[in-house]
């Protein structure tokens, strides 16, 4: 039996007759993978043990004929115990994998398996607020899928101006020149947009000084991006 | 209509007693987890026709055995009550996500739900 | 150099701010529990028509009386409106004394409490009061944490006791249950008000206990620690010999 050797992280578990379960992990090489891991709803308690969520793990698999593998062997590399402290982050950290799983296809490229690394990386750091783990997470989606929004001229193809504030226009995924007002984005939440849709992560972001402050201000424009090209 | 079978998940053993008593006393059979190990092991004993989940567990939290428990087929559709010192807002960033996908029926915030209003909740579902 | 003083006092005041917020946080979400626990046996109580729920009332109580008077303790320790004397203190009889400050809540909990002061140890310098709260924190804290570990009847144990060690003398509270880790005290103190449940190997609430006895032992210049005994493992504080001959 042929074996391959790899890393993955665990997107989704589901059962599969009497004794077996599917387990789809999202690999840096093989894309996601869909392996049988034999015998393991013998017990049906698998909250610890060799297949856990939330931890990157050195997998050895046999591919089969079709889509569907067998899991030979896992042993976890790296673990990411303190999203477990935290309510809300395990809540996050489940909702992101079952995202990345229903947006992505079987043969997905290296940096899907790198941006869920470093989004448990993340969430694992209680330091970094969630809501940055969170919007950052969307933004490289958004940029994965082709939906990056214009940071650098408005829907007029006018550069976006310091001095100027604008709205955010879904349809054009762009900014549009607004008299000052409430709702509008100062040149100032605009530059942090592009920090967010920046290659930095959301360890290094939370490194720059002042753009935690601006997060509440950036979530609606990124929910609304989110709830156009990502659900 | 027949009492039904509740998975009582409750970690703190003085509520646990509390709450089981008062749900008995509505004639449902009621059984006790404290963790959610424990929890996946006895659904697995006996199958529950209702779940009251509390979400801050020792160890693994609820979030993590309700994923669990709905990853298999047979308790896909168990009607779950979250009866939780958590209050829901804390989940609004992946609220949708967390009812929906999770399929829970009731949301009760632990500290300001009664006895009385915990057995009108699980009576409702006439499972 | 006066802007220095004003920097750095400016510095400790906020930081004093923030580690008061933090504990009240921690100890508000604590007292829930107590207070739930109270409220439902009283529902219970009157639905039933019955008295049997009153006794538990009362042990529910009593107990989140205590941590409240534990938690204003070290309040005013980390604020500096208390400053503690440390005086030779017989760790036995602290030991017996806070087992029986929790004796009702482990009974409560079912619990099985011991209190092992077999060895002869001379005194240790510390403040007797303090030591006393410190430990009923801590056993507070694990004696509502241990049933959620769903551990076998016989596991639910705890042990009040002291040893020698290279660094002096231990007095802690132990369990069975191999759970605690070293890295989980110190990963857990480091999560203060970063998580909602920083102690979950421990406790499926806030672990403000030992919270509060860590704030406590910090003011005696002392540390919490996890050490072994006899095979159990558990949290204490180590303390240096005092050297004279009466015990107060």
């Amino acid at each position: 039996m042929r074996t391959v050797i790899t890393q993955g992280i665990i997107l989704t578990r589901v059962d599969y007759g009497e004794a077996d379960r599917i387990v789809t992990y999202i690999t840096p090489d093989n894309g996601k993978l869909h392996l049988m891991a034999k015998g393991a709803r013998k017990i049906k308690s698998r909250l610890a043990g060799g297949i856990e969520l939330f931890s990157l793990s050195d997998i050895s698999f046999a591919p089969g004929r079709k889509e569907l593998g067998t899991l030979v062997s896992a042993r976890l590399r790296e673990h990411y115990p303190s999203i477990t402290h935290d309510i809300e982050r395990v809540q996050q950290g489940y909702a992101l994998l079952k995202l990345l799983n229903r947006l992505t296809e079987d043969d997905t490229e290296e940096q899907y398996f790198e941006l869920i690394r470093t989004t448990l990386q993340s969430l694992d750091v209680p330091d970094i607020p969630l809501l940055l783990t969170d919007l950052w997470f969307r933004a490289r989606m958004l940029t994965f899928l082709g939906h990056q929004p214009n940071l650098i001229s408005d829907a007029e193809g006018v550069r976006l101006d310091a001095g100027s504030s604008y709205d955010f226009d879904i349809e054009h995924m762009s900014f549009r020149r607004r008299p000052d007002g409430s709702d509008n984005l100062s040149a100032g939440q605009i530059k942090a947009m592009r920090l967010l849709f920046s290659r930095n992560s959301p360890s290094q972001l939370h490194r720059v000084t002042g753009l935690e402050g601006q997060l509440a201000d950036l979530e609606p424009p990124v929910r609304l991006m989110s709830a156009h090209y990502l659900s | 209509m027949k009492n039904s079978d509740v998975l009582l998940i409750e970690p703190d053993a003085e509520l646990a007693s509390t709450y089981r008593r008062a749900l008995e006393d509505d004639g449902h059979n009621v059984r006790v987890a404290h963790s959610a190990q424990s929890a996946l092991h006895l659904a697995d004993e006996h199958q529950p026709d209702v779940v009251v989940l509390e979400l801050q567990l020792t160890d693994h939290s609820g979030i993590e055995f309700l994923y669990e428990f709905r990853t298999y087929q047979d308790w896909q559709t168990v009607p779950v009550v979250v009866h939780s010192i958590v209050p829901e807002r804390v989940f609004q960033t992946s609220r949708l996500v967390f009812r929906q996908e999770l399929n829970i029926h009731t949301y009760c915030y632990k500290p300001t739900t009664s006895l009385r209003q915990l057995r009108a909740t699980v009576h409702a579902l006439k499972v | 150099m006066l802007e220095e003083c004003a920097e750095r006092k400016r510095y400790y005041v906020v930081n004093t701010d923030i580690a008061n917020e933090q504990l009240m946080i921690s100890v508000s979400e604590q007292l829930k529990l107590p207070l739930m626990q109270v409220a439902r046996r009283a529902e219970a109580a009157e639905l039933r028509g019955t008295t049997q729920d009153f006794a538990a009332i009362r042990v529910t109580a009593q107990s989140a009386l205590q941590l409240l008077d534990n938690f204003l303790l070290s309040l005013r320790l980390q604020n500096g409106y208390l400053q503690l004397e440390l005086e030779p203190v017989s760790v036995s009889s602290v030991l017996y004394d806070a087992g029986q400050a929790v004796r009702g809540l482990a009974d409560q909990y079912g619990v099985e409490l011991q209190v092992d002061i077999g060895g002869r140890y001379g005194p240790v310098t510390a403040n007797r009061m303090a030591l006393e709260a410190a430990l009923i924190s801590l056993a507070s804290t694990l004696i509502e944490g241990l049933p959620g570990m769903d551990l076998p009847a016989p596991q639910l144990e705890l042990q009040f006791a002291t040893h020698r060690c290279r660094y002096g003398i231990v007095a802690g509270v132990y369990m069975r249950h191999k759970s605690l880790k070293p890295e989980s005290l110190d990963k857990g103190l480091s999560l203060h008000g970063k998580a909602r449940q920083p102690f979950n190997v421990l406790t499926h609430a806030s672990g403000a206990g030992i919270f509060v006895a860590d704030t406590i032992v910090k003011a005696m210049q002392l540390q919490l620690k996890v050490s072994r005994h006899n095979g159990w493992r558990g949290i204490g504080v180590v303390m240096a010999p005092n050297q004279q001959l009466q015990l107060i």
